[in-house]
């Protein structure tokens, strides 16, 4: 078993190898993907029961709750790629954090600015610095440092390790992210959704809101692997393999 | 761990031998705090205003002269060289260099600082905060000085250190800010930790940043 | 593990550990600045000091509201079950303001009156989401 985890990252850490299977893979998750987001936007948009207390603004959670969950999500998952190129120097990981970090941004932008849609209605304001809402807002920082350190250095090793330094101070932020609701007064609610506990969003509401956040889960896998591509054919195209791949096309 | 006491014996004993190293900081210290009250006024009351600011500044001048020579000897006589080629595990040397860097600049003029209290007008119960403010305050200049002079190796000028002044600007508010905050009986921790806080954050990323500087003059 | 990357491994280590207590340690400085607002309580045992504007939060009392039938101003009491203040205030509410539902006021503390002169009012939703016809079969 351990045997074949090791295969399987060294074989990650190859470019032709991942270049040949994602493209593999692309289509499908692509597809799959956008109709779950189709079908959960329109479940949630027009399906689901109205808000008891909040009405039908309630229904921005099926674009909130996602895109903030998933920045979080990256985020874990960059800091991870990071360590694993500072301490095994894999190129593959370099890679990893260029592509996703920008998705990342996107995704916190997309959650600051739908959380600021509902917070005009709701609470009365667009923004307020409360510590979820600050927190996020660093997180959103964090991502912008890591793309703007990109295009800093002269050569790409070294801008992957300074970049992959500024990954994984921010990590510390997340857990804040995490728990700010709940370790001090904020205006924004507590979590509706619990793993271990019963969640405190209704059934009927929480099977969209589960569609849109697993359909939003693969786009970013599905962006991340396009632009992956893109990354490694620029850093790659010199070489013998891919010129051998692009002119067999 | 032998090793490690090797180094830092060896280091003390370069240091105390080189008197110029530590006399030279609190010379300038002392010289620069007597001709405050002279250049300025000296009325308590002016003065007790301007003393927490005073310190401070001149405790980060000061330190700036014994900066340039934290790397530039080694490097002239070939032992960072040496230390390089042999595979050794720089960053803690680095780290014991800049420790006892600070022993020799700063720890002499801290001590010394109780007397400009008194030259100043600073009122009593200004000294705890100013201590504890320098004491956790001066290590992180030095990390700033560190870094500059790995920088700058080879390169005999002040422009070096001089460029960590503008970086350790947050240290000089934090600090001044926590001796006002206890002349007005304001609780003044927070600073202190915020303080210690920075401290932490960059010994790491500075101590790793100096030695990638040091490994760029010998690629 | 290969020698040189168990000792890049315990540099990313230290580097982690050490970015975590800073956090922690400005946690702690500012522990007092990162509550978004005091609840009653809070105001009881420590009052505010200086002039500056504070938010306060709680739920509005059943019964507390008093609508001015000329003008917009309003008075009512924010509670957090234990103690309670009274906040003024004059202009629009938020959509979600209603009694024994939770709300934040920025605003002007008096301490003679433990009064609040408040010129914000924002509302504070729970993290229940309950369809209507459920709310309203529930009641009944």
């Amino acid at each position: 078993m351990f045997q074949i985890l090791k295969n399987f990252y060294h074989k990650l850490g190859s470019y032709p190898w991942f270049y040949k299977i994602s493209g593999k893979v692309i289509p499908f998750v692509g597809v799959f993907s956008i109709s779950l987001i189709v079908i959960s936007s329109i479940w949630g948009l027009f399906f689901s029961p109205t808000d008891a207390v909040q009405g039908d603004v309630y229904r921005i959670i099926y674009f909130h709750v996602p895109a903030v969950s998933v920045s979080q999500v990256i985020y874990y998952s960059i800091s991870v790629a990071a360590a694993v190129f500072l301490i095994w120097r894999m190129k593959m990981a370099g890679v990893y954090i260029k592509s996703l970090a920008p998705i990342g941004a996107a995704f916190t932008f997309i959650g600051l600015l739908s959380g600021a849609i509902w917070g005009q209605p709701t609470w009365g304001t667009w923004w307020v610095w409360d510590a979820r809402l600050t927190s996020t807002l660093v997180l959103f920082l964090f991502y912008l440092a890591i793309i703007g350190m990109q295009s800093t250095f002269a050569s790409r090793k070294s801008a992957d390790t300074a970049v992959s330094i500024i990954t994984l101070i921010g990590v510390v932020n997340l857990p804040i992210v995490k728990k700010s609701v709940d370790w001090w007064n904020t205006l924004h609610q507590p979590a509706s959704i619990s793993i271990s506990g019963e969640s405190s969003i209704s059934s009927e509401m929480l099977i969209p809101l589960l569609l849109s956040i697993l359909g939003v889960y693969l786009f970013v896998f599905f962006t991340g692997l396009l632009f992956m591509r893109a990354e490694i054919s620029t850093r790659e195209q010199n070489k013998e393999w891919f010129k051998k791949l692009s002119s067999n096309n | 761990m032998i090793y490690f006491t090797k180094i830092l014996k060896k280091e003390f004993l370069i240091y105390s031998r080189k008197s110029s190293s530590f006399i030279g900081p609190v010379v300038f210290f002392l010289i620069s705090i007597s001709l405050y009250p002279i250049g300025i006024s000296n009325d308590p009351d002016i003065l007790k205003n301007l003393a927490p600011g005073l310190i401070w500044i001149t405790v980060l001048l000061s330190t700036l002269i014994s900066f340039q020579n934290i790397f530039s000897e080694d490097y002239e006589d070939g032992s960072i060289e040496l230390l390089l080629a042999s595979g050794q595990n720089l960053s803690l040397i680095v780290l014991i260099k800049i420790f006892v860097n600070w022993v020799f600049s700063c720890l002499p003029i801290i001590i010394l600082s109780v007397f400009s209290v008194f030259l100043l007008y600073l009122p009593l119960e200004g000294l705890k905060p100013l201590i504890i403010s320098l004491l956790i305050g001066t290590p992180t200049i030095c990390l700033f000085g560190a870094l500059a002079g790995a920088l700058s190796l080879g390169k005999n000028s002040i422009t070096g250190p001089a460029l960590m002044l503008p970086l350790s600007l947050p240290v000089l508010i934090l600090g001044t800010q926590a001796i006002n905050y206890s002349l007005n009986d304001i609780n003044f921790s927070s600073n202190i930790l915020l303080l210690t806080a920075i401290l932490i954050f960059l010994l790491p990323i500075i101590l790793f940043a100096s030695v990638g500087a040091l490994k760029l003059h010998f690629n | 593990m290969k020698k040189h990357r168990l000792k890049r491994l315990y540099a990313v280590l230290f580097i982690v550990f050490c970015s975590a207590l800073a956090f922690v340690l400005v946690y702690f400085a500012i522990r007092d600045n990162v509550n978004l607002f005091y609840s009653p309580s809070d105001l009881f045992e420590n009052p505010p000091q200086g002039r500056n504007a504070i938010r306060a939060g709680g739920l509005v009392e059943t019964g507390s509201l008093k609508r001015s039938t000329d003008s917009l101003e309003i008075e009512f009491i924010i509670t957090d079950l234990k103690k309670s203040i009274a906040v003024n205030y004059t202009g629009i509410l938020p959509d979600l303001f209603k009694e024994n539902a939770g709300v934040v006021a920025t605003g002007y503390f008096d301490k003679s009156k433990m009064s609040l002169d408040a010129y914000q009012i924002l509302a504070k939703h729970d993290e229940n989401y309950v369809p209507k016809e459920v709310k309203k079969a529930l009641e009944k």
